[in-house]
C-alpha cells in the first residue's frame, strides 16, 4: 500500500499535510502521534470514511482513494469497538461472512475458528453488554480478523482498556500479527503500544509525518525534537549549555554540534562530584565519557529504578534513571557523565 | 445498618408517590370503574341509569353490523394514520439523530413548535387549508382530509420516539458495518432497523392508541359526516344518552389498546421494557 502525498484540511493548523507513506505486505506499522495530529484521519482515509482532499492512495498499484469502505479490503477495529448492541457475540463475529451471503456451514466453520484464536469461544451466545472491556476488544479483533482482510485497521484499539489489560493486549496482538501473518496498520498514542506491536512507527505532528522508522530508529536516532521528546523521556543540551560540558569532546562531535544534544535518562550516571573530575575521566574512544556538574532535586522510586532530577547551574531539568539505590540526598551537589555515544545530535530545525 | 436505610428508601418512596396514587385513584380507577359499572346496567327511555341491574344489552349490540362497521373503520384510519406517521417519520428522525450542534437542536424546534401551538389552532387553519380558493369544499369534510390533518397532528409523537432511539445508534456502528462490506440496504436492514425496533414500537403505540379515541379532528374536519369511535363516544354521551352503549364500547377500546400494548411488547425482542432507557448500546 502506498499513500501519495494525501491531504485533508479540517483548519488552519488541523488536518493532514501532504503525508506519503508506504507499507511493506504483512509489516506492522504505527502511526504515533499527540492527539488531534491527524493520525486517525490518516487512518479513516485509508479505511473510506473520508476522502482526502488530494493526493492518492494505492494498493498493489490500484488507485482506490475514492473507493467507499466496503469495496476496500479492510476491516477496521474501532475505537470504541462499535459492536452490534442488538447481536450476541457469534453474530457479531459473523457479520461479514454473513454480507457476503457465505454458506452456513462456512460461517459456523470460521467464526468458531477466529473466536478460537482471540481465545473467546466460550462468549459465542453471550450479549454484547455482558461483556467486560477486554472481551469487547476480542470480539472487535474477531469480528475484523474473520473474514481475512489483506490489511487490518486499528484506531487506538487499547485506549479504553486499563494498564494492565493493555500491556497483556499488546503482546497478544503482536503474537496475532505473527501468527495471521497480517499487515497491520495501527493508530495510537501510547508509544508502548506502537514499539511493542509494530515493525515500524511513524510519528506524526500537526498532521506532518515527523520520521518513520523501525522502533530502535525512533528512540535512539530521533530526526528532531518533536520526536526525541514524543518518545520517552529525553534530556536536551544546547548551544549555550555546551560550557557547562566537562571532558575529552571528541571532533566528530564538537564539529558535527548542530543544535541540540539529546541524551537519554538511562545513559546518564550519577558520581559523587568529590570522587571524579574532568580529568579523571576515562578517555579510550568509544568508552569516552563527558559531564557536568549539577545539583539533585528530586528522587522518585519508580519501582525497577529511580528516575532522578537534576539541575544545571542555569537550572536547565536533567532526568537521570538509576536502577541502583541512590547514595545521595536532595540539594546533594553531584557530577552527571555519560558515554559520548550516547549522544545523539539533533539536526536544526528547517 | 444497610437494611434500615432500605426501609427509609421504600418509605420516602411512598410519600412521594402519594399525590401520584391519590390523583390516579380519583381521576382514572374511580372514573373507570363507574364506567364499568355503567356498562353492565340498563337505562330507562329518558337515558337515566338503573345502577342497581345487570344488563348486557350495551356489549350484545356492539355486535350490530352498524358498529362493527364503526370498529372496523376507525382501527383502519387508526392503521393509515400510524402507518403514515411511520413512513414519513421515519426518515426525518434518522436524519435528525445524525446532524450535529446546533443544527439538530434548530431542526428539533422546528419539530415542535407546531406541537407548541394550540390544538384548535392547528385544526382550524387546517380548514382554510383544505377549501377550495372558490369557497367550495375541496378536501374539506372528506375522510382523505381527516386522515391528512391526524397525519399532520400525531407525526411529532412519531418522530420523537424514533428521534430517541435512532441517536442511541452510533455512528462508529453504521461505519462499521459498511467497513465489515455490508451495502447500504444491508446496513439499514440488519443493524439500522433492529436497533430501531423499540423506537417504532413506541412510536406506534404513541400514534396507534390516541388516534383511536380522536374525535375533535372528524368531528371538526369530517364535519360530522363520518362517524368514528370518537365522534360517536361522543354522540352516545351527550346526544343520544345512551350511557351503557358508549361506555361499553369505551371499555372495549381500552381493552383493545391493552392488546394492541401487549401485543407489541411481544413483539419487541429484547427482555427489557418498552420504554426502558437502560440496555442501550455502550
Amino acid at each position: 500500500m502506498s499513500l501519495n502525498q494525501i491531504s485533508k484540511k479540517w483548519s488552519e493548523k488541523q488536518g493532514v499535510f501532504d503525508l506519503s507513506l508506504d507499507l511493506v505486505k504483512g509489516e506492522g506499522f504505527a502511526l504515533l502521534g499527540p492527539s488531534g495530529c491527524g493520525k486517525s484521519t490518516t487512518l479513516r482515509m485509508i479505511g473510506g470514511f473520508e476522502f482526502a482532499d488530494s493526493g492518492k492512495i494505492f494498493f498493489w498499484g490500484k488507485d482506490i482513494t475514492q473507493l467507499p469502505p466496503q469495496a476496500r479490503e479492510f476491516h477496521t477495529v474501532f475505537q470504541r469497538y462499535a459492536l452490534f448492541p442488538h447481536l450476541d457475540v457469534f453474530e457479531n463475529v459473523a457479520f461479514s461472512l454473513r454480507v457476503k451471503k457465505i454458506k452456513e456451514s462456512e460461517i459456523q466453520k470460521r467464526v468458531l475458528r477466529f473466536l478460537e484464536i482471540v481465545e473467546i469461544p466460550h462468549l459465542k451466545t453471550h450479549r454484547i453488554s455482558q461483556l467486560s472491556g477486554g472481551e469487547s476488544q476480542r470480539v472487535a479483533l474477531a469480528r475484523a480478523l474473520v473474514s481475512e482482510p489483506q490489511v487490518l485497521l486499528l484506531d487506538e484499539p487499547l485506549s479504553a482498556l486499563d494498564l494492565k489489560l493493555r500491556e497483556r493486549m499488546q503482546l497478544e496482538l503482536l503474537s496475532l500479527r505473527k501468527k495471521l501473518q497480517m499487515s497491520f496498520l495501527l493508530v495510537t498514542h501510547d508509544q508502548q503500544e506502537a514499539m511493542v506491536v509494530a515493525d515500524r512507527i511513524g510519528v506524526m505532528n500537526e498532521g506532518r509525518l515527523m520520521q518513520v522508522g523501525t522502533p530502535q530508529e525512533i528512540y535512539h536516532s530521533p530526526k528532531n525534537k518533536f520526536v526525541a521528546s514524543f518518545i520517552g523521556t529525553a534530556n536536551f543540551l544546547n548551544e549555550s549549555q555546551r560550557h557547562f560540558v566537562r571532558g575529552p569532546l571528541p571532533a566528530s562531535l564538537a564539529e558535527n554540534w548542530v543544535q541540540d544534544w539529546m541524551i537519554r535518562p538511562e545513559h546518564l550516571k550519577i558520581t559523587r562530584a568529590s570522587q571524579l573530575s574532568a580529568n579523571t575521566l576515562p578517555d579510550n574512544g568509544a568508552d569516552a565519557q563527558i559531564g557536568f556538574d549539577v545539583t539533585i532535586k528530586e528522587i522518585a522510586f519508580l519501582g525497577d529504578a529511580y528516575l532522578i532530577r537534576v539541575l544545571l547551574p542555569d537550572q536547565t531539568e536533567f532526568f537521570v534513571k538509576e536502577f541502583l539505590v541512590p547514595e545521595y540526598t536532595i540539594g546533594a551537589n553531584v557530577f552527571v557523565s555519560w558515554k559520548v555515544k550516547d549522544t545523539w545530535p539533533l539536526k536544526k530545525a528547517q | 445498618m444497610e437494611s434500615k436505610r432500605h426501609v427509609a428508601t421504600k418509605k420516602s418512596t411512598i410519600i412521594l408517590l402519594l399525590p401520584f396514587i391519590f390523583w390516579g385513584v380519583i381521576f382514572v380507577i374511580g372514573p373507570f370503574a363507574v364506567l364499568g359499572w355503567t356498562s353492565i346496567s340498563s337505562k330507562d327511555i329518558y337515558g337515566v341509569i338503573d345502577y342497581q341491574s345487570f344488563d348486557l344489552h350495551a356489549y350484545q349490540s356492539l355486535l350490530k353490523p352498524v358498529f362493527l362497521g364503526i370498529f372496523f373503520k376507525t382501527f383502519l384510519f387508526a392503521g393509515l394514520c400510524t402507518l403514515g406517521c411511520l413512513l414519513l417519520g421515519y426518515p426525518l428522525a434518522f436524519f435528525l439523530s445524525r446532524l450535529k450542534g446546533t443544527l439538530r437542536s434548530w431542526a428539533l424546534l422546528g419539530i415542535l413548535i407546531p406541537f407548541w401551538t394550540s390544538f384548535l389552532l392547528r385544526i382550524l387553519a387546517m380548514f382554510e387549508l383544505f377549501r377550495n380558493s372558490d369557497g367550495s369544499d375541496g378536501l374539506l369534510y372528506t375522510p382523505f382530509g381527516v386522515q391528512i390533518a391526524m397525519l399532520y397532528n400525531y407525526l411529532p409523537f412519531a418522530v420523537l420516539p424514533l428521534y430517541a432511539s435512532f441517536t442511541r445508534i452510533e455512528t462508529s456502528c453504521l461505519e462499521a458495518a459498511r467497513d465489515l462490506g455490508a451495502t447500504s440496504f444491508q446496513i439499514f436492514l440488519k443493524v439500522i432497523l433492529p436497533l430501531s425496533q423499540r423506537g417504532i414500537a413506541t412510536a406506534v403505540i404513541f400514534v396507534f392508541v390516541p388516534s383511536l379515541g380522536e374525535f375533535l379532528i372528524p368531528d371538526l374536519l369530517g364535519g360530522g359526516r363520518e362517524f368514528y369511535l370518537g365522534t360517536f363516544l361522543q354522540n352516545q354521551f351527550l346526544s343520544a344518552r345512551n350511557w351503557p352503549l358508549g361506555s361499553a364500547m369505551i371499555c372495549l377500546l381500552v381493552f383493545m389498546s391493552f392488546v394492541a400494548i401487549a401485543f407489541l411488547k411481544k413483539a419487541t425482542p429484547t427482555s427489557a421494557s418498552l420504554f426502558d432507557d437502560s440496555g442501550s448500546a455502550k
